[in-house]
């Protein structure tokens, strides 16, 4: 026993060695990451930095692609800031944010995609902290989660040790075409993509993003912040593969007392070529037109002249 | 937990150290840290569900003594009974509830009847399955006398949630566990360097294999009305690794921790894709649960005995349960009757003398043209049968096969979808490729790995275990895939 116990310890001390030297050599290299995520940053700093009343829109990226701020701040005659980054951050990240930054006499316009999980992916929510260290509050820590990112992090900037380009930025997914008001704008122009992104598998018996909807409501009526609820655009095909899932979703939903609906369900669901990639992201028009109806809507419910 | 965290790793070398080193000549104590150990292991995933397991160990503690005690067959029956109803009732209520009352829904839909039934909105514990089972083997064990009911509370516990086996099995019998909890475990320096081989070897099936081939899967599955044949067939071969790599991974994973301990499970899998035929292939694929539905459930319904009707039937019957095991979806209920079907040529075929037939473990290295093609056939039926094991439903399976069929009527498209594929997933089938000559040579051993670090010396070796273990802390993704079979 006690060779092997040798061995074992002699093994895992090279395996120390070796792993901290191929740390110490990643450390050199050039390689960032995709930047889209901390766009955070900046979002926060216009959310904070307004004084009054204010709007805000939450979201995942339906709401990145899919609202223009500037037409529904001069519908309502409220500075609106787009939260909307990824659905990838989940909806207790999502949530807790809003409510870090809503304030009595606020507007919340929430849009939560439906395939949108309570935790999220904790890759996404690590960049967030790493960008925006006060993000850290908006979930749980899970340690195993950062060692794994960590490593990861490290087998990237190996992998890419001598490349000449540095980044591993996108066109579109990129925190450079995001507007002042915190809108994508990467997309503007741009013709559709032959077939759009829907990927995602729905948890079909755990509705625990609605309870977690509920409790935001049951916040903003305790905080006097009017809440509203804006079904996310989505494409035909969306709903041929998850029809089943939303409805059940949108039931639920529907029953919580303290939002009021923007709309109705049906119209939110919409022809595949009104999508640039994926079924939840809208097209430059397609944008353009479904931030006239809310804030068109808005300015009704809201009872504005 | 999962096996594959760092929180497992943590965890498993405190429980060695403590269970070794401190509590070496005490084996109550060891036995009592390592039921500890599984409540904190089970706990990590959902501390609610732990009284749902207290409680399903303590009905069939107390039903074991009940029916040993019992002076009447009628009493002995009654306990029985007792026992396996609520364990069968609460796997029927957690699983099963909401496909019920949803299939039945919907069949008074089909009738013109509108019925909203109540649902209910819970999460399936994991690993109700597997314990289960664990609890109804030893019931039905001591009922018919092969076991002495088990007197020692822990000792009892231990045996249904030892965390090794907990979640995903092996499903073990009490004939074979319990004994080894009674009795005094030695520090076997082999059996704890093969246990840490299992767990190497493991590791590199979920990590390095199944999760690589999940990412492509899962695409592919969620894309299949718009790809071609090839995509498809490549879609449902990677499933067959995957669902392989995955759950063998586990089970070996398992099966090294548990030998860390001192403790032999019983095993899994024995390399089932080099089976020439469907009979085969389920004595090497989850070999616990397929030999517990032929001990508790095939043989008391007669077994091969008697008419060949009876046999047929009784083949259905198994498949069609054992897919239902899986879960409450008519995928898998699909899934098991097609492996029933694949099952009757072997019903009326001519039985070959025992020891007539050669085992894959004596074919030589580079088999034969007719054991390949026998090998390839097999793989490929029961790759059609994993299509519905992963759709969501049985409409998008048939849709997913008929695809496959369908696009075969052009074959530029077929030649233009393997100039994509071949280069496309070039590094994919390499590593396939790899993996499967590997498991190949080391046919004859409990793991692959046996037969290439018993051949060379110790700095090879040391070289050798350097690889893997980079190679598996390289291809860890930050978003990892929980094992399938946990979802059971």
């Amino acid at each position: 026993m006690k060779d092997l116990l040798k061995k074992a310890v002699i093994f895992f001390v090279c395996f120390c060695l070796v792993y901290g030297a191929l740390y110490f050599i990643s450390l050199n290299s050039k390689y960032e990451q995709n930047d889209y995520i901390t766009a955070i940053v900046e979002k926060h700093q216009r959310a904070e930095a307004m004084k009054g009343p204010k709007a805000l829109v939450i979201a995942g990226s339906n709401i990145a692609f899919g609202i223009d701020s500037e037409i529904i701040e001069d519908s309502i005659g409220m500075p609106v800031t787009n939260l909307g980054l990824t659905g990838g951050l989940g909806a207790e990240f999502i949530l807790n944010e809003a409510k870090a930054l809503l304030k009595p006499n606020d507007i919340a316009i929430l849009s939560l995609e439906y395939l949108v999980t309570l935790e999220g992916d904790y890759q996404n929510k690590y960049k967030a902290k790493e960008a925006l260290p006060g993000t850290a509050a908006y979930f749980s820590k899970d340690l195993n989660a950062e060692l794994i990112i960590a490593n990861y992090n490290m087998r990237n900037r190996l992998i890419h040790f001598g490349d000449k380009s540095t980044s591993n930025k996108s066109p579109i997914y990129n925190k450079t075409y995001f507007n002042e008001r915190g809108d994508l704008t990467s997309h503007h122009g741009k013709a559709p993509l032959d077939k759009l992104i829907s990927t995602g598998i729905p948890n079909y018996n755990n509705f625990d993003v609605v309870d977690c909807i509920e409790a935001f409501s049951k916040y903003c009526k305790q905080n006097n912040i009017k809440l509203f609820y804006a079904y996310p655009s989505l494409a035909d095909l969306g709903y041929a593969k998850y029809g089943s899932y939303i409805d059940r979703f949108v039931s639920k939903l529907s029953k919580i007392n303290d939002i009021e609906f923007i709309g109705d369900f049906r119209s939110s669901v919409q022809p595949d070529s009104c999508f640039y990639d994926s079924i939840f992201h809208l097209t430059e028009n397609e944008k353009v037109k479904r931030s006239r109806k809310i804030g068109a809507a808005l300015k009704k419910m809201l009872q504005l002249n | 937990m999962f096996f594959n965290s760092v929180n497992y790793a943590v965890f498993i070398v405190t429980v060695f150290i403590i269970y070794w080193f401190f509590l070496k000549k005490n084996r109550n104590a060891q036995n009592i840290l390592l039921l500890v150990a599984s409540y904190i292991f089970y706990g990590f995933w959902n501390v609610k569900f732990l009284s749902l397991l207290a409680f399903s160990t303590a009905l069939d503690y107390f039903s074991g003594l009940k029916i040993e005690n019992a002076t009447t067959k009628s009493a002995k029956k009654f306990w029985l009974f007792l026992s396996i109803t609520i364990n069968i009732g609460f796997l029927a209520l957690f699983k099963y509830y909401n496909f019920f009352v949803e299939s039945f829904a919907s069949l008074l839909s089909t009738a013109g009847f509108q019925a909203h039934l109540p649902t209910l909105n819970v999460i399936l514990p994991v690993g109700i399955s597997f314990y289960t089972f664990h609890g109804i083997s030893y019931i039905v064990d001591v009922y018919y006398g092969k076991i002495k009911a088990e007197k020692n509370p822990v000792d009892y516990s231990l045996f249904v949630s030892f965390f090794p086996l907990l979640v995903a099995g092996p499903i073990e019998r009490a004939t074979h566990l319990l004994p080894q909890i009674k009795k005094d475990r030695v520090i076997n320096p082999v059996m704890m360097t093969e246990g840490m081989r299992l767990i190497l070897w493991g590791m590199v099936k979920k990590v390095v294999i199944a999760d690589r081939c999940a990412d492509v899967v899962n695409q592919l599955f969620a894309q299949y009305k718009d790809l071609g044949s090839i995509y498809l067939i490549l879609g449902c071969v990677l499933f067959a690794v995957q669902i392989y790599a995955d759950f063998s991974g586990y089970s070996d994973i398992a099966l090294g921790s548990a030998r860390l301990l001192g403790f032999e499970l019983l095993r899994n899998f024995n390399y089932p894709y080099f089976s020439k035929n469907i009979p085969e292939f389920w004595k090497r694929w989850h070999i616990s649960l397929s030999s517990w539905f032929r001990d508790y459930l095939y043989i008391p319904l007669g077994g091969s005995r008697g008419s060949k009707l009876n046999n047929v039937r009784n083949v259905f019957i198994i498949f069609i349960v054992s897919g239902f095991w899986h879960g409450a979806n008519w995928t898998f209920i699909v899934w098991g009757a097609l492996h029933a079907l694949f099952y009757l040529p072997q019903i009326f075929k001519k039985k070959h003398p025992a020891g007539q037939i050669k085992t894959i473990e004596h074919y030589p290295l580079i088999p034969g043209f007719r054991q390949v093609l026998q090998m390839m056939l097999t793989f490929a039926i029961v790759c059609l049968a994993w299509v519905y094991f992963r759709s969501l439903n049985v409409h998008e399976a048939n849709e997913y096969i008929i695809n496959i069929f369908k696009g075969f009527r052009d074959p530029a498209a077929i030649v233009n979808q393997v100039k994509e594929i071949v280069p496309g997933y070039a590094f994919l089938f390499a590593v396939l490729g790899a993996f499967f000559f590997v498991e190949w040579q080391g046919r004859d051993h409990i793991h692959p790995l046996y037969n290439i670090v018993t051949r060379v010396n110790q700095p090879v070796r040391f070289l050798i275990y350097m690889i893997l273990v980079f190679t598996i802390l390289f291809s860890v993704q930050p978003k990892q895939e929980s094992f399938i079979y946990f979802q059971f």
